[in-house]
């Protein structure tokens, strides 16, 4: 054998890899981090083979989808091999699973282009509308929340949970087409309820897939300014019926805490009312806000069907509708693995971010 | 009362007034005063590949991209639509022969056609296009025996400008398949620059490109939200044909978006109207409301081979329980019609004379239960797509009807996949299915959907007599021969129900009022060149 001196190589980057090892380990941030990145892991797994052989049982076969009105067996047969559905279902599995280790989601089978290129075309449009509808939410159930909570019991604390309860009842489909009749066609105040631009206004070049930074980025202003007229009524009522739960969370959030000990103590050595309320009430109480509103940011990224449908808006959630509707497997299996993916990193976020708001909490 | 009138005239004037415009189609003299129109689509484009389609939407999208050899001629009817005729004119062929037998159809080319990007359009790529309609990939296979086409070699290519089609025998459709716009001529040239060894077709060139041989091209592609169709410069009728410089598809999934659409202007055209909403939208001065009476057939489908249904008794009894009037008036708001036999309203030959099963007649059909031995009447699962409001509402209407005769319904909406899964299964045994026939003929109707092999033949009905009527009538070029078979046939299936002829929708197509040129062809879709705006 002619490998001794590769030996001794090997024989010494393993004890170079174990002293930093050793170095990484005793580190309590890493650990915990490659723990919970295992555990994402085997999540992501898990989600894999539950989307696959769900949507695989789903009453309706594609191919007799695909082959229309004018089937008959012979086509059909022919789709089914096409497609690869006459294998049995775990040699597909098999061959999916390969297949998304490269980045391949499979064919969209309605429109013949690959999962993947569709949902990278639509996940702007829903994240944008996600990000600036969170933003809303916070800017409504912040303020809100705490100024029920300061003023228990008085007749604001009454007007804001009544609107919470209103927020937690109304059908989202009714508000939308509400906001769209009153904001769009009585008053005009609103663009027409048709996806992110005005017809005929360019895409500006894409960086983040988002109208507003983009258009930013390229200094054109006005297509800034378009896509956010765009943006504000679809995003405020999603904003709106999510902002009840978030309103509750922060009036009790701010109840407990401001009947601790410590504000009792704050107030007594006479620190203002203002720093006691923003500063050390709020900061304890964000810890039940912050699961909160990763619930909440999930859910308005994940793509809001309802909304997305009435305003015609091209994001994920009115895709995987479609998809859904003509047995499009493929695409419903990315979107749920997409799903999957954002709720993983978000829990790691949220999880990084209580370590950073509240000492007590350890990693380990 | 006195307000009703004054507005009635009112929309009786708009109407007239639309129709006049329409018909002086005023040559417009420079591109940019023509205007853009905005239609707002209830579903989005699969895809454009020619013979692989599947939406609805993309009907239309090919219907402007791919110029077949004759079109349906076309004349305005009073309410400024433009109606298609049963006469064929030229498109890209500049005319035609056809033999004294009807079996040889010699076509001569346009020497000045052109594709999109220049090239000649000749007599190789309509070789080349049915070659692949045959042998390729796709659905089309399926219709070129109405034509009686079976074998590529049928068609061949006499010179560039010269195609020749040799059918098997004399067939009644060969005109009307040929004006599809999926006979259109596909670039030869640009299949193969993309065909590879794994696509020989260039499938995947032709999902989302088309080098257009019709009077559009697709200047944006942007999938789910928007398509641009601008007039193909190289379009053979020129460009004094297009009443507007751009045709844009907008994808409005939701219906009541797409009405507020039309109300506030920003769209022209919206598709996909619920009946319900059409009483208010009319209140509108600004919009036109067309109705337009089509040939889609919805039934009421009984499985000839299950129980109870096997006995001819019980299925004439369901025929004259269902309360067609009261469907029709409230599923479809009125905007319908009941056909009185398997072939359509306003179909060739179509004819009500045999129908018996008057609408009410309730103690016929208990009677005829009775013979029949379920005179304690039965309970049975009637199975309907859940997407299709229609057809829910529908069901419950059935249900209500044969509870009159002791029939018991019970309703089960399932997904469409899954619906038409269980259709393909051929065991269903009671169903609500509908049928529209792409060519508007009897035979073709009857071929597909109550020929005893047929795969559409869901309900498993079989007569051999019907079947040799049926053949006999779609390979004859006689009119007065096919109008005695057609009838003869109708007689047999009304008598023997192997449907319940419900109901055939309209199609509404809401416009704003200044909008011009509704063009209706025979595949009912949108032509956008002719849609134009009055001020």
């Amino acid at each position: 054998m002619t490998t001794t001196p590769d030996t001794g190589a090997t024989d010494q980057s393993p004890s170079l890899w174990l002293s930093f090892w050793a170095i990484l380990r005793s580190n309590p941030l890493f650990r915990y981090l490659l723990r919970r990145l295992g555990l994402a892991v085997l999540a992501l797994v898990g989600v894999i083979g539950v989307a696959f052989f769900l949507t695989s049982v789903l009453p309706g076969n594609p191919a007799v989808v695909r082959a229309g009105p004018l089937a008959n067996e012979e086509r059909i047969e022919r789709y089914e091999r096409e497609m690869g559905l006459d294998r049995p279902l775990v040699v597909q599995f098999a061959d999916y699973v390969v297949h998304l280790a490269q980045g391949d989601l499979g064919e969209s089978w309605s429109s013949r282009q690959p999962a993947q290129d569709e949902l990278r075309a639509r996940i702007p449009a829903t994240v944008e509308l996600g990000i600036v509808a969170f933003g809303l939410t916070l800017a409504i159930s912040l303020p809100l929340g705490i100024l029920a909570a300061v003023y228990q019991g008085t007749i604001i604390d009454w007007v804001i949970r009544l609107f919470a309860t209103f927020g937690a009842s109304v059908a989202l489909f009714w508000l939308a087409l509400i906001g769209i009749h009153l904001f769009y066609y009585e008053w005009d105040i609103a663009p027409p309820p048709l996806d992110r631009l005005t017809i005929g206004t360019e895409e500006p070049p894409s960086v983040t897939g988002l109208f507003t930074i983009d258009s930013l980025l390229a200094g054109d202003i006005k297509t800034c300014r378009d896509a956010l007229n765009h943006l504000w009524l679809p995003a405020m009522t999603l904003a709106l019926v999510v902002s009840a739960p978030m309103t509750k969370m922060i009036r009790s959030a701010m109840l407990e805490t401001l009947d601790k000990d410590f504000i009792r103590t704050a107030r007594a050595v006479g620190l203002p009312p203002r720093t006691i309320i923003l500063v050390d009430a709020l900061r304890s109480a964000f810890i039940p806000v912050l699961t909160t509103s990763g619930i909440v940011f999930g859910y308005l990224v994940a793509g809001n069907v309802i909304v997305e449908r009435v305003f015609s808006w091209a994001g994920v959630g009115q895709y995987v509708w479609q998809a859904l509707d003509a047995n499009n497997l493929n695409a419903v299996r990315g979107f749920i693995l997409l799903i999957a993916v954002v709720y993983i990193v978000l829990n790691l976020v949220i999880d990084l971010l209580y370590s950073l708001l509240d000492p007590r909490i350890r990693l380990n | 009362m006195k307000n009703h009138s004054v507005f009635l005239i009112v929309l009786l004037c708009t109407v007239l007034a639309s129709g006049i415009s329409s018909q002086v189609v005023l040559p417009a003299t420079a591109q940019e005063e023509k205007p853009q129109i905005i239609i707002a689509y209830d579903g989005d484009i699969d895809h454009i590949e020619l013979m692989q389609f599947r939406s609805v939407a993309a009907y239309d999208a090919t219907a402007n991209l791919y110029e077949p050899l004759i079109t349906q001629t076309v004349v305005a009817n009073d309410s400024g639509e433009l109606v298609g005729q049963a006469e064929f004119e030229g498109a890209i062929a500049e005319s035609w022969e056809v033999s004294e037998d009807g079996t040889v159809f010699t076509f001569h080319l346009r020497q000045d056609a052109k594709f999109a990007d220049g090239t000649p359009i000749t007599a190789n790529d309509y070789k080349y296009t049915f070659d692949r309609a045959i042998t390729g990939p796709g659905y089309l296979a399926l219709l070129t025996p109405f034509m009686a086409i079976d074998t590529a070699d049928q068609i061949q290519v006499i010179d560039d400008y010269t195609l020749q089609i040799t059918t098997n025998r004399p067939a009644a459709l060969t005109e009307t398949i040929l004006g599809f716009q999926v006979f259109g001529a596909i670039s030869q040239a640009t299949a193969s620059a993309n065909a590879t060894e794994e696509d020989p077709w260039a499938e995947q060139y032709f999902h989302q490109n088309s080098n257009s041989s019709g009077p559009y091209v697709i200047t944006e592609w942007n999938q789910g939200v928007e398509y641009v169709f601008e007039p193909n410069p190289n379009y053979w009728r020129g460009p004094e044909f297009f009443q507007n410089s751009a045709t844009i598809f907008r994808v409005v999934p939701e219906a009541s978006t797409r009405e507020q659409l039309l109300r506030a202007g920003d769209v022209d055209v919206a598709l996909g109207i619920p009946f319900s909403s059409l009483d208010a939208l009319k209140q509108d001065s600004n919009i036109a409301i067309h109705a337009i009476p089509t040939t889609r057939i919805y039934h009421l489908g009984m499985n000839n081979n299950v129980a109870p249904f096997d006995d001819v008794r019980v299925r004439q009894a369901v025929s004259m329980a269902v309360p067609y009037d009261a469907i029709i008036e409230n599923v479809l708001a009125g905007y319908g019609q009941q056909p009185k036999s398997p072939v359509s309203v306003g179909m060739e030959g179509y004819t009500d004379e045999y129908w018996s099963y008057d609408d009410g007649d309730l103690e016929a059909a208990r009677a005829l239960l009775e013979t029949a031995g379920y005179g304690d009447g039965f309970e049975i699962d009637l199975t309907v797509p859940q997407e299709d409001q229609g057809r829910v509402d529908a069901a419950t209407w059935i249900q209500a009807g044969l509870a009159e005769i002791g029939i018991t319904v019970n309703i089960n909406a399932v997904p469409t996949a899954q619906f038409s899964e269980l259709l393909y299964s051929h065991e269903l045994p009671f169903f609500i299915e509908q049928w529209y026939s792409w060519g508007n003929d009897p035979f073709y109707q009857l071929t597909f959907n109550l020929k005893c092999d047929a795969f559409p033949n869901y309900v498993n009905y079989c007569n051999p007599e019907v079947d040799a009527l049926i053949d006999a009538g779609t390979f004859s070029r006689d009119p007065q021969e096919r109008a005695d078979l057609i009838r003869r046939a109708q007689q047999i299936i009304v008598e023997e129900a192997p449907w319940a002829f419900l109901y055939q929708p309209d199609l509404i197509i809401a416009t704003r009022s200044n909008v011009t040129g509704l063009a209706l062809f025979n595949d009912l879709t949108l032509r956008y060149a002719y849609l134009g705006k009055t001020e």
